[in-house]
């Protein structure tokens, strides 16, 4: 049998009992057991709706299978644990789950998640979050399947979520009257149009950690572009700066960890987790560029150059298996992409780089959403956009001085596009899905009654 | 792991019951009791944080004296009920009894708590309130009108065909009535709440009304006037049973038309609402707390109560109104609201009394003897009391107080003394509820920390050590004689087997279900009166229900009508300091329409100042579509010290009737601050 929730958003006032519950009963932070709700400033002409939600103790859940530590088991009952012992506190788990269950304790450096009270339950007590609620709008459930999935909208990654919600589909809320007791009728359709945000759940603070990220991955993949070239041109192009670079990079990595001492833990997942496999290619990868560095010839280039294109690979699996969107497989910001890219400038015959910065220009105009971003995501957009015509404009005079400027120009842009990448990277996550969903549904029915009122 | 039954003692409706279960004297969890029909799921987030509450490393667990540099520190309890003793001996001896000020609130509800009550008899008598901040204005509307103050059971609204949430918030102040609600609707019923807000309860409802706050009564008479002029009044049931029907139908002058200029609801919404309940099969209204805070509260109870009277909803499953529940009321000598007047002649040699609502002007009135030491308990006056500037004040000018608390509080901060106030799992009691129908006996199961004693004993020590006349011990139990004292209480009152009220919750035989099924009403003419005598000779006002405009005190010109309702984490002052309650719930925020919001130049989150002639205070803003046009909201009982203080706008009035307070009269205005 397995073990999960059933939620009835019907009966759900938001009053908080069950996330304080998880609270006291587990010790574990606010948030562990979070409330999602919609509307929350009671727009008129909509529902408000409170979705209680923890972990859903998944049939194939996301988090364990990508967590390279084995930090989490899965008991006889389908019960996912976390044991905070075995987390290092790389975070991998949080851009697995859709459901945002696994959350960093930044005081503790580690891992939280529900485990639904499993040693209250071996002893006859529902989890403490269902005991609590003083409603009856979340039970505990038993059963053989949980499929097929609660609610059409809800995400589902193909990892089978133990969750049943009920009655959150309903659009409409009270119907209020006067309408215009918060404010003039035709007013009403302009204030939810403009102050939409007021009713919306915020996005995620989506990865707060990437700067350091962003640096592991130009440094490992400027590194591979290196021994690629090596590899191409039969010869080391540079013996000194591919192992100072990766070695930065695992230093960076190690040090973005919650509790960096655990960092050994990374490798223990060869087997399902793609970022073991990430972080077991860059250690590969370190020793050849050692080897080539202490004994040199050892190592033929070619052998460094296959386990650059191999790492670069895999750093790009980490992400694919998080968001399986088309739009980040046929990012030019990603690994692989931006390191054949950046060797392309030095090989021949030329159109080889025509062609992959052709390639990256398509990237880019398809990727032209990322121009209505926030100030940074914007200007580095523009300036990534503007990068490849301007490196062919200077390339045309052929002087020493401005080629030079071309190649930092055409180096800068790669860097560019590959912090972009991490922008346009975005895991499914259960808030923007509540947001996403409930806000078209808004707007339909906004339409909707825009329409039957006769406004324009 | 030992398990028990037990009650939440505080001054809320749903009273849960719950189980608690200890080791080694220590509560370790707590989990629902099924056997209370109207709280089946358990406890809300505040029963729950009882885990965290009686063992905060905040709460108070010795008595603390005051330092000259305002700071306290402990000291002995023999030493601190020394001074006390010391202190309320001299006062008594040089100024009598009435120098000493007995201020109680209702933080926590049980019959030890007579205790008090007996001690400050034997100790000679001393000035005390009268009145109640929360409710007796429409205690007394339903009093006058239906001769006692009941309803049916909380769980028979599940049959309603048509409920009616009339400025009661369900969702976040009697939780557990959502579950009978959301059965109602599954049943099909219809739920409309009417209030100024956009309430979580109103979420849940299909149709919310927005009237102009205070103006309740308007739209009620409005719709009893459809009702009547449409032929949906049951005739038979009037004819029988209410007297002062043709008075209350010639009286009524306000038509749809005129409502709607009053209140701001749509002539033809009234009509359709007024027909929907005058053709609903079962039709159960249920009125909250916050619309009778008003100066014509009593009249809008008695106006709202005028609807399910005319219609025959009265003594029937699925019927009824529902403001207030007292028959488990069954050890009180006097039931409240009878219990909220002033001081009769035969109090007089003992008791002095002023009145709660207006505390601040009251105390300053009092001569011969003004007030040397105040004791207060299970309250905090200082966050909760209208006018607080005043309030302060007054207890500034009282040489000597002693606090019985568990938190520092406002209150307490001002405290000569403070001795540490008992936990709930720490001493037997009995409380009722006004809610649902249940007598629960509360056991002593865990250890209290520290030297916290029950008031009880605390009493007990006082009154040998001040050498009072205690041979009996009906008046003040020593504590080893506590729970005989209990026992012995319980027995004398009829109505239920005490032996089994020691096991589980339980209903006294003479709960009447349905309420006033037997239709007779214990008013002067015995019958339901729309037509009140008593209404004018004891409060002077119109016989008849009639709509008043709310007074302005003067502040008309304000442009805001502030509300101060009570919100989900707290009951009153009580709750919100506690963690696991300030870690899930968003900080309070002055709530502003977004019309409102837009004209003055508003976001959520800018610094605002809010001011009226009393006072002023400052505060964070949030825009919200929840707040009516006009209308301000800031939560009631948010400490000083966490940038509360809402009360020190609030003037204190009482109510039209029963001695209430009028919180929501108060009008204000408001002005940005720099960022």
């Amino acid at each position: 049998m397995r073990k999960g929730f059933v939620f009835d958003a019907a009966l759900c006032v938001s009053c908080k009992a069950c996330s304080a519950a998880c609270i006291l009963e587990n010790g574990l932070q606010p948030g562990t057991r979070s409330i999602y709700t919609w509307n929350d400033s009671g727009l008129p002409l909509m529902s408000v709706i409170s979705l209680s939600l923890a972990c859903n103790h998944c049939k194939k859940p996301a988090c364990a299978e990508g967590c390279p530590a084995i930090a989490y088991t899965i008991n006889s009952d389908g019960v996912v644990i976390h044991h905070a012992d075995r987390c290092m506190g790389c975070g991998y788990c949080t851009w697995r789950c859709p459901y945002d269950a696994p959350k960093i304790n930044e005081a503790r450096g580690y891992i939280e998640k529900c485990h639904l009270c499993h040693e209250r339950v071996a002893e006859g007590v529902e989890p403490a979050c269902v005991t609590a609620c003083p409603t009856g709008a979340l039970r505990f459930a038993e059963q053989e399947t949980f499929e097929p999935a609660a609610i059409g909208w809800f995400p589902d990654t193909g990892i089978g979520p133990s969750l049943i919600i009920k009655n959150a589909d309903r659009r409409t809320g009270p119907e209020i009257i006067p309408s215009d007791a918060g404010f003039s009728e035709e007013e009403s359709y302009m204030v939810s149009n403009e102050e939409e945000s007021d009713g919306i759940i915020p996005p995620p603070d989506r990865m707060k950690k990437e700067w350091s990220l962003m640096l592991f991955s130009l440094m490992v993949v400027s590194a591979s572009a290196l021994m690629i070239l090596s590899a191409l041109k039969g010869t080391v192009v540079s013996a000194l700066l591919p192992p100072l670079l990766l070695a930065g990079a695992m230093a960076v990595s190690v040090a973005h960890l919650g509790v960096p001492a655990k960092a050994w833990r990374a490798l223990l997942n060869i087997v399902s987790s793609p970022l073991s496999r990430e972080i077991a290619m860059v250690g590969i990868l370190t020793a050849i560029a050692l080897l080539n560095l202490v004994l040199p010839g050892l190592i033929p280039p070619v052998a460094g150059g296959i386990a650059a294109i191999l790492t670069l690979i895999s750093i790009d699996l980490v992400f694919f298996a998080a968001d399986r969107s088309l739009s980040v497989r046929l990012h030019s910001g990603q690994a692989f992409f931006s390191g054949i890219y950046a060797v392309s400038w030095f090989i021949k015959p030329d159109y080889i780089f025509l062609v992959f910065s052709m390639l990256a220009a398509i990237s880019v105009v398809m990727r032209y959403g990322s121009a209505a971003g926030s100030g940074l995501v914007r200007n580095l957009y523009y300036f990534r956009a503007m990068t490849l015509p301007l490196v062919f404009l200077l390339l045309y005079p052929g002087s020493a001085v401005t080629d030079a400027t071309a190649l930092v120009l055409f180096l800068a842009g790669i860097a560019a596009d590959r912090v972009l990448f991490y922008y346009d990277f975005n895991p499914v996550n259960i808030k923007e899905t509540i947001s996403e969903h409930f806000n078209t549904e808004y707007e339909k029915e906004r339409d909707k009654q825009r329409k039957d009122s006769g406004l324009p | 792991m030992k398990e028990h039954i037990t009650v939440c003692p505080r001054n809320c409706y749903s009273t849960c019951t719950f189980r608690v279960f200890t080791e080694d004297g220590r509560v370790k969890r707590i989990l629902p009791y099924e056997g209370n029909l109207a709280t089946p799921e358990g406890p809300c987030i505040k029963g729950l944080s009882y885990l965290e509450r009686e063992y905060s490393p905040e709460r108070i667990i010795y008595p603390l004296r005051r330092q000259p540099d305002g700071t306290f520190s402990r000291i002995g309890t023999e030493e601190a009920l020394d001074i006390i003793s010391g202190k309320l001996l001299e006062a008594r001896e040089k100024y009598g009894p009435h120098s000493v000020l007995f201020y109680k609130g209702s933080g926590y509800s049980g019959l030890s708590n007579d205790i008090a009550g007996n001690f400050w008899k034997l100790f000679g008598g001393a000035t005390t309130t009268f009145g109640n901040l929360c409710w007796p204005a429409g205690l007394e509307a339903v009093r006058l009108t239906l001769g006692e103050v009941k309803h049916n059971v909380p769980w028979d609204i599940v049959s309603a065909s048509m409920i009616i949430l009339w400025g009661k918030n369900s969702a976040e102040t009697n939780v557990q009535e959502m579950i009978h609600i959301g059965r109602a609707r599954e049943n099909g019923a219809q739920v409309v709440v009417i209030d100024p807000r956009r309430t979580p309860t109103a979420d849940k409802a299909d149709i919310l009304l927005r009237p102009r706050p205070g103006t309740d009564a308007a739209l009620a008479l409005a719709m009893a006037k459809v009702i009547i002029d449409r032929g949906l009044a049951d005739a038979e049931f009037i004819r029988r049973y209410v007297s002062g029907f043709d008075k209350f139908t010639a009286s009524l002058d306000i038509t749809p038309e005129k409502a709607q200029e009053i209140t701001g609801i749509p002539a033809e919404d009234i009509i359709r609402l007024a027909v929907m309940a005058g053709e609903a099969k079962r039709l159960t209204v249920v009125a909250g707390y916050g619309l009778q805070r008003y100066t014509n509260g009593g009249q809008t109870i008695r106006a709202i109560l005028s609807i399910p009277i005319i219609t025959g909803m009265i003594g029937k499953p699925g019927c009824g109104f529902n403001f207030a529940n007292l028959q488990s009321y069954i050890f009180d000598d006097v039931k409240e609201p009878l219990s909220y007047y002033p001081d009769t002649e035969a109090d007089k040699p003992f008791r002095r009394a002023i009145s709660m609502a207006t505390f601040g002007p009251d105390f300053f009135a009092l001569k011969e003897p003004g007030i040397e030491v105040a004791w207060i308990e299970r309250g905090n006056p200082v966050t909760q009391l209208p006018g607080s500037g005043e309030v302060i004040r007054a207890f500034k000018s009282v040489a000597f107080k002693v606090v019985v608390e568990q938190f520092l509080t406002d209150t307490a901060a001002m405290a000569d003394i403070i001795l540490p106030a008992k936990g709930i799992f720490e001493q037997a009691d009995v409380v009722g509820s006004y809610w649902n129908p249940y007598a629960q006996y509360k056991p002593a199961v865990a250890d209290p920390p520290g030297e916290v004693m029950p008031e009880s004993a605390i009493y007990r020590r006082l009154a040998e050590k001040m050498g009072m006349n205690i041979s009996s011990d009906d008046a003040i139990p020593a504590p080893e004689g506590y729970e005989g004292w209990l026992k012995e209480r319980i027995s004398h009152t009829p109505g239920f087997d005490p032996e089994e009220l020691m096991q589980k919750p339980v209903i006294p035989e003479h709960n009447e279900h349905p309420a006033y099924g037997n239709l007779k009403f214990g008013t002067p003419s015995g019958k339901i009166e729309l037509w009140s005598d008593m209404a004018l000779k004891l409060w002077g006002v119109n016989p008849l229900p009639a709509y008043e405009p709310p007074d302005d005190f003067g502040e008309g010109d304000l442009p805001f009508r502030l509300m101060t309702p009570n919100i989900a984490s707290r009951i009153h002052s009580q709750f919100g300091n506690l963690e696991v309650v300030k870690s899930v719930i968003e900080k309070p925020a002055w709530e502003i329409s977004v019309a409102d919001a837009r004209r003055l130049g508003l976001k959520s989150g800018d610094s605002i100042r809010v001011f009226n002639s009393l006072g002023e205070v400052k505060g964070r803003v949030k825009v919200t579509s929840r707040v009516r046009k006009g209308s301000l909201v800031f939560p009631n009982g948010i400490w000083l010290a966490e940038g509360g203080g809402v009360n020190s706008l609030i003037k204190p009035a009482e109510t039209d009737m029963g001695h209430g307070a009028a919180f929501h009269n108060t009008r204000v205005d408001i002005e940005k601050l720099p960022a």
